[in-house]
């Protein structure tokens, strides 16, 4: 059988949620905080990404301001999935919420070790899947194969990314759910230098409901996530046809 | 956008300690992110804030604010002679720690570029470039700036390569804290012999002689 025809779309996963709401990658830290800063009660958290090694900061690391919003480059700095789960696991296995880990993975290989560790561990409800950026869709389509199995698989793209045509392949091959993230942008520092990163803010609203829109093509339940600084900006995402909400920035701004 | 000194009133169990920090947004939804506050000083129930308010906050401002955070200096209760360098625009965040110093009967000598208002007396007031002195003068010396200059402050105080500040040496890293330790997401990484450190939550003061280029 070849890739193509892989077909287990009958024995997807299936995601159950008590709330449309949870925090999206990276603004949360590796558990779930005492206090969620969100306008409802959170139905899952999802952890900061981790790789399988550890990485260090981006050395251009930079937070930089722009008519409403910001560019955020860090380089996903994290201690590996050894060093979190030896940090965290017992405190996942103990949370009310359900955790999904978000796994950052550079091929197939290093996806399917992180995914077969987290299976079976207590508290991990689903895993979270991010891409580096420009993979061709039949290396993510590869990737993403790696990481079926019992866990639920969310694939995590860009709202720019939204109209891929490898999305529609994702059903198909057993993935969960899509979720739609901070695109990634271009900004000038003071000094003339450009840094690229993830974009936050509430102007981003549009675009998200945009790529609602164009992805519900896919016939996989989307969870929209960007730009979101109020219910009623959920409930717009939510009318596009958005399963679910994601949280970002606006966790770091109401702390 | 140019940022401004300013009062805010809070209840006292938010006044931060010297060094420490604050992060404030407004309901204003055109300001994503939160912003960084360092005292200056404290008047009564105010608090003075070092210039950091962004232009759209205007008297009357109604802010969140959480804190006090971060790990600030640590002023030994003996220290007698106290030095502080400031290699930014504006000394104010290294006023309140001025204060203290006074207040425990130390002699106090500002190493800036620019004299903050308000400044007291007592603060003997010397040239940026003279602060190699600092080490050879001062029981604890405290110094404020932003991490890529850190090569170029070592060679101010005229230290040679791994050669270790004289005296102890405190140093507040100036640095975008966006997350302020809810996210771990990393902006502020310091590098330290001690491996990467968050400066929002082990900072942003750090011992200065751990310091390393990162």
């Amino acid at each position: 059988m070849s890739a193509d025809d892989f077909d287990v779309s009958m024995l997807r996963q299936e995601l159950t949620l008590t709330s449309p709401w949870m925090n999206a990658a990276g603004m949360l830290g590796f558990t779930p905080p005492n206090h969620w800063a969100m306008p409802a009660a959170a139905g899952a958290f999802i952890t900061d990404p981790i790789s399988l090694a550890a990485r260090a900061p981006a050395v251009s690391r930079a937070v930089l301001p722009y008519p409403g919003g910001f560019l955020l480059h860090s380089g996903f700095p994290n201690p590996g999935l050894r060093a979190v789960l030896k940090q965290y696991a017992a405190r996942w296995a103990q949370s009310e919420l359900p955790i999904w880990v978000h796994l950052m993975g550079q091929n197939a290989a290093e996806i399917e070790q992180m995914v077969r560790r987290l299976e079976g561990m207590e508290g991990v409800m689903a895993v979270e899947i991010s891409l580096p950026p420009e993979m061709p869709g039949n290396e993510a389509l590869n990737v993403l194969q790696a990481a079926y199995g019992e866990l639920p698989v969310v694939v995590n793209v860009p709202i720019t990314e939204a109209g891929q045509s490898w999305l529609g392949k994702l059903a198909k091959r057993g993935m969960a759910a899509i979720s739609l993230s901070a695109p990634r942008g271009t900004v000038y520092t003071d000094t003339g230098r450009p840094v690229s990163g993830r974009l936050f803010g509430p102007s981003l609203l549009p675009l998200t409901l945009a790529a609602v829109q164009s992805a519900r093509r896919w016939g996989l339940p989307l969870i929209a996530g960007a730009g979101v600084y109020s219910a009623q900006d959920a409930q717009q995402l939510r009318d596009a046809g958005a399963w679910a909400v994601q949280v970002d920035s606006l966790l770091w701004r109401n702390g | 956008m140019s940022l401004r000194a300013g009062r805010i009133r809070c209840t006292p169990a938010l006044h931060p300690k010297p060094g420490q920090y604050l992060v404030a947004s407004s309901p204003n939804r055109a300001n994503p992110l939160p912003v960084t506050l360092f005292a200056a000083g404290e008047a009564g129930d105010e608090l003075l804030i070092a210039p950091s308010l962004p232009e759209p906050w205007t008297v009357g401002t109604l802010l969140n604010i959480r804190g006090a955070l971060g790990n600030g200096f640590r002023l030994p209760v003996t220290a007698r002679r106290v030095a502080l360098a400031c290699f930014e625009d504006t000394p104010e965040r290294l006023m309140s720690l001025a204060t203290l110093a006074l207040e425990q009967g130390a002699a106090v000598a500002l190493y800036t570029p620019v004299i903050p208002a308000g400044l007291p007396a007592e603060v003997e007031v010397l040239p940026l470039e003279q602060a190699y002195e600092a080490a050879q003068w001062a029981d604890y010396l405290a110094l404020e700036f932003a991490l890529p200059r850190l090569g170029a402050i070592r060679a101010t105080l005229r230290l040679k390569v791994y050669e270790p500040v004289g005296c102890t040496a405190q140093a507040l890293i100036l640095v975008p804290m966006p997350c302020a330790h809810n996210g771990e997401c990393g902006v502020c990484s310091v590098s330290t012999r001690a491996g990467w450190k968050f400066a929002c939550v082990d900072g942003p003061v750090f011992d200065f002689n751990t310091l390393e280029a990162g």
